[in-house]
């Protein structure tokens, strides 16, 4: 579904409608785990004791260190000192103001999650152009409220405007003499992503 | 740890380590009083009390409230309530028996509404460290340009194990920061072809960026999963 998003930029707005792109893969081809006789198999979860757990098999929830289940509603995220997380409201309800234009390596420190393709209904003349010349913006992107600030990068290109919603990453720098410690539960090599596919449909399904 | 071989400018050749970029969520979760809290799983219905299992047992709705009222085959005792804890994934086939080797097909559905087109899907290996020298692609490219092309979807930092890889990293990111451009890598022949991180995963193109700063350096391994463009589908 298209979003609406207001900019202001040099004391002029610009209205842009924006939609996620479409999966690179189509809608239409899907991976399916089939059983000798070609029939679909259904994907579950199996418990260290062998205990099989198809969708809609497992509750989620919040426990407290005694036991107790917390409601979904009175939990809320902290800071690692223990201070709640403002909640930023949605960017969707009112204008947004550009910063930049930025350089490549603030974006070349991100990772982009999701990427939008631009439907101008007005765009600034200036910002136009400057885009064009292929200046990029950063503007703060939030479809929903949420704790953390995830922004977003505009930039145009000869196939047309894209907004590309991003989560920062950080590349180190090392020495000979210092390397860089690797994360402890990074992915494994040997996921299969069909099998992972099939978990996350699993997932959604359950929800 | 991921490993990546890779090949430089000069026709050299190392197997390097990949780590992660991305930064750890900071965030905590409590409830109201302050107390930590956390996220737990726990089992509700079993394949064997699950209601499609119950149905396939008793197809006749009637049956099937008998069933309920007189032995409550919906509730397994000994598991519902109970913490899954750490799950492996499974799969079950058409009788609901566990498959332990199913065999993965491309359904594509038909234009017509008709029967989906099936064919068996080859598994994809992963080619990041492959049995043969990778090639030194030769495609340097703007990073300006390349990131109106392109959208990393994902990066990770190319990492040194001992004094000699490093300075074949240290090497490599100093020939792309004096040019200021990224170097695609790749496989085949060629050095251009797809990158495939984990068995049957999505294939990417592949792209370099080094920096150095005094004894310091830094190389970034971005990868794109497509073009930036305006598919025909998107309005």
């Amino acid at each position: 579904m298209p979003i609406l998003v207001e900019i202001d930029h040099q004391d002029a707005r610009s209205t842009l409608l924006v939609t996620p792109l479409e999966r690179l893969r189509p809608r239409h081809v899907r991976r399916v785990a089939c059983d000798a006789q070609g029939r679909p198999c259904r994907a579950v979860w199996q418990t260290w004791d062998g205990l099989l757990l198809p969708p809609g098999g497992v509750a989620q929830g919040y426990e407290n260190p005694d036991g107790h289940t917390v409601p979904r509603a009175d939990v809320v995220a902290t800071d690692a000192a223990g201070q709640p997380l403002r909640v930023h409201p949605a960017t969707t309800q009112r204008p947004q103001r550009l910063e930049g234009p930025v350089p490549v390596d603030e974006l070349l420190a991100h990772v982009v999650t999701k990427v939008y393709g631009v439907t101008a209904e007005r765009l600034d003349l200036a910002l136009r152009q400057s885009l064009q010349q292929g200046d990029i913006y950063r503007v703060p992107f939030r479809p929903r409220a949420a704790t953390g600030d995830a922004p977003a990068f505009l930039l145009a290109n000869a196939a047309g405007l894209f907004l590309l919603h991003a989560a920062p990453c950080r590349v180190e720098w090392v020495t000979r003499a210092q390397g860089v410690a690797a994360d402890a539960d990074e992915d494994e090599i040997d996921e299969d992503v069909w099998a992972a596919d099939a978990l996350r449909l699993w997932e959604e399904e359950c929800v | 740890m991921r490993q990546i071989r890779l090949a430089d400018h000069r026709g050299r050749d190392a197997t390097c380590a990949l780590v992660s970029v991305r930064l750890p969520d900071p965030r905590r979760w409590q409830d109201l009083a302050g107390q930590p809290v956390h996220a737990l799983r726990r089992v509700r219905a079993t394949a064997a009390t699950h209601p499609e299992a119950l149905l396939t047992q008793s197809p006749d709705p009637d049956d099937l409230a008998q069933a309920l009222i007189a032995g409550d085959p919906e509730w397994d005792l000994r598991a519902l309530g109970r913490p899954t804890g750490p799950c492996t994934r499974g799969y079950l086939d058409g009788d609901g028996q566990p498959c332990y080797t199913p065999q993965w097909m491309e359904c594509r559905a038909a234009a017509d509404r008709g029967e989906p087109q099936r064919r068996p899907l080859p598994m994809r290996s992963a080619n990041l460290v492959p049995a043969t020298p990778p090639v030194w692609s030769g495609v340097l490219l703007p990073r300006q340009m390349l990131v109106h092309r392109v959208a990393f979807a994902r990066a990770y930092q190319v990492v040194h194990q001992d004094a000699l890889q490093f300075d074949f990293l240290y090497a490599l990111a100093q020939y792309l920061h004096q040019r200021q451009v990224m170097v695609q890598v790749g496989s085949g022949r060629q050095g251009r072809g797809p990158l495939i991180c984990e068995r049957n995963g999505r294939p990417y193109r592949g792209f370099l960026d080094g920096r150095v700063q005094g004894e310091a350096m830094r190389l970034g391994l971005y990868l794109a999963a497509g073009e930036l463009t305006i598919s025909e589908g998107t309005p």
